[in-house]
């Protein structure tokens, strides 16, 4: 959805050109995935599926077993194309954020987007700044955090979690039922449904500059998530480090751990 | 201009996650509900569809909250048992969606996080008397690579003169 190139006319914001993953450089201006049509889109769909319909019959190349038939029509691909060159077809550009949730990893970027909304707009729901409490910080109210432990910017701390004196979190989101031991360390990753964290431990990814759109870095030459992940029921034993792991569900860490996928 | 429909969830990647990734809760709630709460902020829509792959089971549960917690709207969840794309989609849900004959539907991925600056397409639309308004947004050029622009500026000049 966001492999595209859009050119529009700044003037009148109208869009004069849209393509799907283009060759060179057309424009840095690209398509959030968020629309708004005239109800009369659907006889545009209907002339497209037409169109494939056509072209799938008149390309022996095809087989027609492989799936792809004249009903499956991208938006991108099939409509916004054809509709660029004559339709009254315009762009609005945000200068506000966005960001594409694609993998587990983007949440954490998303966390802080939708709670520096939050805070900007004055919701009720955050916990309020203090010593400890470095905005903007959700705590779901059935959560226990010790007063010591100090929380925030971009944190999020599910139903029934609890975070122990001295812990330290950081753009991180703890999910429900989760525990962080007292003295441990959060920063940049998400701690899964009733996983535990153990005492005087780290689990950590890297920051990232919120203009860039990246969800992995490279490390030792390989690709790994830049946060790290404990999904469901994981256990980090006290003092062990974890840094840029991505820890399937139900696994126990009893060592250090860099730059891999725990499964 | 009476009731825009609008369809989130189209995109479901793969389940790595225990939790149906449309439901996973960042600031406190799940990212479908951010959304939801801009679309309750627009008058004029009366209805949301959303589309998806899952299990109706899976969303009845949030659904009845949601229309608890925006009585204004209309909230349904139609299961696509194909994969159809999201124009494919639409199509084959066109009677449900054109019920009570909408003029406007947004249409909104629910992968994406955004301010949703839904008014404002509004507007634009209405200004224009467009057909389409799409959000785009500007992002650096390195990031615009990611996301299919492979060259840059420098290598290719631009192929269409603006203004």
């Amino acid at each position: 959805m966001t492999t595209t190139g859009i050119v529009a006319d700044p003037a009148t914001a109208k869009v004069r050109h849209y393509v799907e993953k283009p060759e060179g450089h057309i424009s840095n201006l690209i398509n959030c995935g968020v629309y708004l049509f005239s109800s009369s889109v659907f006889s545009l769909i209907r002339t497209a599926m037409d169109a494939k319909a056509d072209r799938l019959a008149s390309d022996p190349t095809i087989d027609p077993s492989d799936g792809d038939s004249s009903s499956v029509l991208r938006l991108e691909q099939d409509i916004l194309g054809p509709l660029s060159d004559s339709r009254r077809f315009f762009v609005y550009e945000t200068r506000d954020f966005w960001r594409q949730i694609k993998t587990a990893g983007s949440a954490v970027p998303a966390n802080a987007l939708y709670l520096q909304k939050a805070w900007q707009s004055g919701s009720e729901e955050l916990a309020k700044p203090s010593a400890n409490i470095v905005t903007p910080v959700y705590i779901h109210p059935t959560a226990t955090v010790d007063p010591t432990a100090k929380l925030g910017p971009n944190v999020s701390i599910g139903p029934g979690a609890v975070v122990g004196a001295g812990a330290r979190i950081k753009d991180s989101i703890v999910l429900e039922d989760a525990e962080i031991k007292h003295d441990a360390c959060v920063l940049y990753s998400i701690v899964g449904w009733n996983s535990k964290v153990g005492a005087w431990s780290r689990v950590e990814g890297t920051p990232m500059a919120v203009t860039d759109h990246a969800t992995t870095v490279v490390r030792n030459g390989v690709k790994v998530q830049n946060v790290s992940i404990l999904s469901r029921e994981c256990k980090v034993n006290d003092e062990v480090r974890v840094w840029n792991c991505v820890c399937l569900p139900y696994k126990e860490l009893k060592r250090d751990v860099a730059n891999e996928v725990i499964m | 201009m009476r009731n825009p429909y609008l369809l989130p969830p189209i995109a479901v990647h793969t389940d790595r996650w225990s939790c149906k990734q449309p439901l996973f809760e960042v600031a406190g709630h799940s990212l479908i509900w951010h959304p939801l709460c801009a679309i309750a902020k627009v008058p004029s829509i009366r209805e949301v569809i959303l589309i998806g792959y899952y299990d109706e089971s899976v969303f009845a549960p949030s659904i009845r909250r949601w229309c608890a917690e925006f009585p204004a709207l209309k909230i349904t969840y139609l299961r696509e048992y194909v994969a159809l794309g999201t124009a494919g989609g639409l199509y084959h849900f066109r009677d449900a969606i054109l019920m009570g004959n909408p003029k406007r539907i947004f249409v909104l991925n629910s992968d994406v996080c955004c301010s949703f600056p839904l008014k404002e397409m509004l507007e634009l639309f209405e200004e224009k008397e467009a057909e389409a308004v799409l959000l785009g947004t500007k992002v650096q050029v390195e990031a615009a690579q990611r996301f299919g622009c492979r060259h840059p500026p420098v290598t290719t000049p631009l192929p269409v003169e603006l203004s």
